[in-house]
């Protein structure tokens, strides 16, 4: 029998066994590994033609002869905030601390195409400067030579805001006198995304693959130095896709948007010597690393092989980066920072282009200055500090490396073949098929988490048992009832003061041109000038292919559209 | 108690997408065995006149942007309108700690942030239903 007093005595085991093991043995996708690798494990590894120098076909090793010492990967930062004037003041902020890009990261009002006063937008507009018209994007751009700028649209797995926000950006090149075909940037442009990740407000496939074409094939005229889309295997991951299938459905999507360029009479050459993608760094550290390189060389080999690219250069990969969201606690969060730092440092030594940033505060509020700071400073300790540029892949050549990169393409191949059995990735994308696939990836890794297979420390390993709620800086909202008020008040002396009659006639030509090939940006160009708002241009679209005008089918077409 | 007597209407009020986090919550309550209707994005009138329609027994929001301070008080405002001011309310997501207070006194009667295991979530709404539920 126990009296009181034992009965709360702590017990405290000095039996180690359990906790100086590694819990989980394979790897992201599920590669059970060996203790240790050797030549044995590269046997029908050819110098020259799996790997090649740094600057060399395939490009294993890096896309320019050096890699960072001579180009140093470009850092970007998401960020928005509740105005127009207010994302620009803290873009300057982080420009100043060596952000190299201006990014346009949509909130949820732009990314569903629907105007601020719409009745379901109405509590979504209070935090992120969402532009309903091109007059809201010229704000955030004031004073800047648009020349100089690089431009980045992540239309949040929204490819519409995508098209509309490349010409709103057009429309106030155009505005400005600026020179369009200097203009730089680069914009996602992937509805199969869309149709494999997006949220729950969806736009109609159809028109997403026709706006796809049409945008990719204004920005090649138009804007040649801006990129026309990219393949986004970011949202994959964060759905819960391993890297196996990140890399077989992303560059099964780079391949049929190549060859739609091709169809529309764009010779590889315009289109290919831009190829870009955009990964998550994940936390499995080599599977990162390993699955950049081998995105690398498979793109190569399909440029070359499929696409019969004539200049080594047309076989180049970009990859852009972000370190994922997901990965951010809300426990222990100061945590994040090493994992940010992990991850970012993977996609470097992966030879990433382009590294974007999570904060560490993600899970708490929208990030803050402080943290935005603190992920720049990781940039640039990794850029600066470790040495790690100092030399093209560095980790080229190690026995594990090079055995993991080839057995995630050769896994990968296997679900590109896979894809195109069943007819291509448009078919697997419409069909619903690829849907389900991300689905039951979500599933698993979430049921791996629960059952503390996945760990995560501080949530299912040593969990603090009373953790406190930490100093976070918060970032402060403005007042959310007047933000909301003063934008619809906005909007509604836009919609009242514009020249209805030239609104009405560039919209009415909108439409008739959508039922038509033609290409319709030039034609949304002209509705942004005459003053007409997303949900307008969108909807004109949508009634040219017999949908309803609005996309949740809330509110008519109005009036003066009759 | 018998969880498939517990109504649970599973949605994100408005616009936000972010909905990764809504499903894998609402599997876990329909595993436990709880009635689950995912409403995915509804307004806050909607939300209220689905909760009463289907006489759901909790309302579960998703917020992970700042919107809730918005939609949560009009959700309140739509379910008392309609008698169902007693219906359990959750919400999940990136919830300021410093909102937590003005949240419970509304009447929001479980915060789940980032992290919280599911069998928490399962747990609390057992047992707030338990008395209603027999």
């Amino acid at each position: 029998m126990t009296t009181k007093g034992e009965k709360k005595k702590k017990e405290i085991s000095l039996d180690r066994t359990k906790k100086d093991q590694i819990t989980k043995k394979t790897t992201e996708s599920g590669f059970e590994l060996k203790p240790s690798y050797g030549p044995r494990d590269l046997q029908d590894f050819v110098y020259e033609r799996d790997s090649g120098n740094d600057g060399e076909y395939p490009y294993l090793r890096g896309l320019y002869p050096g890699m960072y010492r001579n180009i140093l990967w470009v850092s970007a930062q998401a960020l928005t905030r509740e105005t127009p004037e207010k994302s620009r003041m803290e873009q300057e902020v982080i420009w100043e601390h060596g952000a190299a890009t201006f990014y346009f990261s949509s909130g949820d009002v732009n990314r569903t195409g629907l105007d601020p006063d719409h009745p379901l937008a109405k509590y979504d507009i209070a935090y992120s400067p969402e532009n309903y018209s091109y007059k809201r994007m010229e704000r955030s751009l004031q004073g800047i030579k648009l020349e100089e700028g690089i431009y980045t649209f992540h239309g949040a797995s929204s490819q519409q805001d995508d098209v509309l926000c490349v010409a709103q950006l057009a429309t106030i090149a155009d505005l400005w006198g600026a020179d369009k075909t200097k203009i730089r940037g680069s914009c996602i442009n992937d509805p199969i995304d869309n149709m494999a990740t997006a949220f729950s407000i969806d736009f109609p496939f159809e028109i997403g693959m026709r706006l796809h074409g049409d945008l990719t094939e204004y920005i090649v005229r138009e804007m040649p130095t801006f990129s026309p889309f990219a393949a986004i295997a970011y949202d994959l991951w964060e759905a819960g896709c391993n890297s196996v299938q990140q890399l077989g459905i992303i560059l099964s999507t780079l391949t049929a948007y190549h060859q739609i360029a091709l169809d529309r009479g764009i010779p590889f050459e315009q289109v290919g010597r831009r190829a870009t993608i955009s990964m998550a760094s994940s936390m499995d550290f080599f599977e990162t690393v390993c699955r950049i390189r081998a995105a690398r060389r498979m793109w190569a080999r399909i440029a070359k092989e499929r696409f019969g690219a004539s200049d080594p250069k047309l076989c180049r990969l970009r990859i852009a980066i972000r370190t994922p969201g997901q990965t951010i606690t809300r426990q222990q969060p100061l945590n994040n920072i090493a994992r940010i730092g992990f991850q970012a440092l993977a996609a470097v030594l992966g030879g990433a282009s382009a590294v974007d940033y999570a904060r560490h505060d993600e899970a708490f509020c929208i990030p803050s200055e402080e943290s935005s700071m603190v992920s720049l400073a990781l940039n640039h300790i990794i850029a600066q500090e470790t040495g790690v540029g100092l030399t093209a892949d560095p980790l080229g050549g190690s026995y594990y490396v090079e055995w993991l990169t080839n057995k995630l393409e050769e896994e990968a191949n296997k679900l590109m073949k896979e894809i195109e059995d069943m007819g291509g990735i448009l078919k697997v994308a419409e069909s619903g098929w690829l849907r389900r696939l991300v689905n039951s990836a979500r599933d698993e890794r979430m049921l791996a988490l629960e059952k503390g297979e996945q760990i995560q420390v501080g949530v299912n390993y040593f969990r603090l048992p009373d953790e406190k709620e930490p100093e976070i800086v918060e970032y402060e909202f403005d007042d959310m009832d007047k933000l909301q008020a003063d934008l619809l008040e906005e909007v509604r002396q836009y919609k009242a003061n514009r020249d209805i009659q030239k609104t009405r006639q560039a919209l009415l030509t909108l439409r008739e041109k959508a039922k038509t090939k033609e290409n319709l940006m030039p034609y949304i160009v002209n509705c942004f000038k005459a003053d007409a708002t997303r949900s307008e241009i969108l909807g004109m679209i949508r009634e040219a292919y017999g949908y309803t005008y609005d996309t949740v089918d809330m509110i008519e077409r109005p009036e003066f559209l009759n | 108690m018998d969880e498939s007597k517990v109504k649970i209407l599973m949605v994100k009020a408005g616009l936000e997408g972010h909905w990764a986090g809504l499903i894998v919550v609402s599997n876990a309550l329909r595993n436990a065995g709880f009635e689950v209707i995912y409403g995915g994005n509804m307004t806050p009138v909607e939300v209220a006149a689905t909760a009463a329609q289907e006489d759901v027994n909790v309302v579960g929001i998703s917020s992970l942007t700042a919107n809730y301070m918005l939609t949560v008080p009009a959700v309140i405002k739509g379910l008392k309108e309609r008698g169902k001011g007693d219906v359990l309310l959750l919400l999940g997501g990136t919830i300021y700690e410093d909102d937590f207070d003005a949240l419970k006194k509304m009447g929001v009667a479980g915060i789940f942030t980032p992290g919280t295991p599911m069998e928490e979530i399962i747990n609390f709404v057992r047992e707030k239903t338990s008395a209603k539920v027999k």
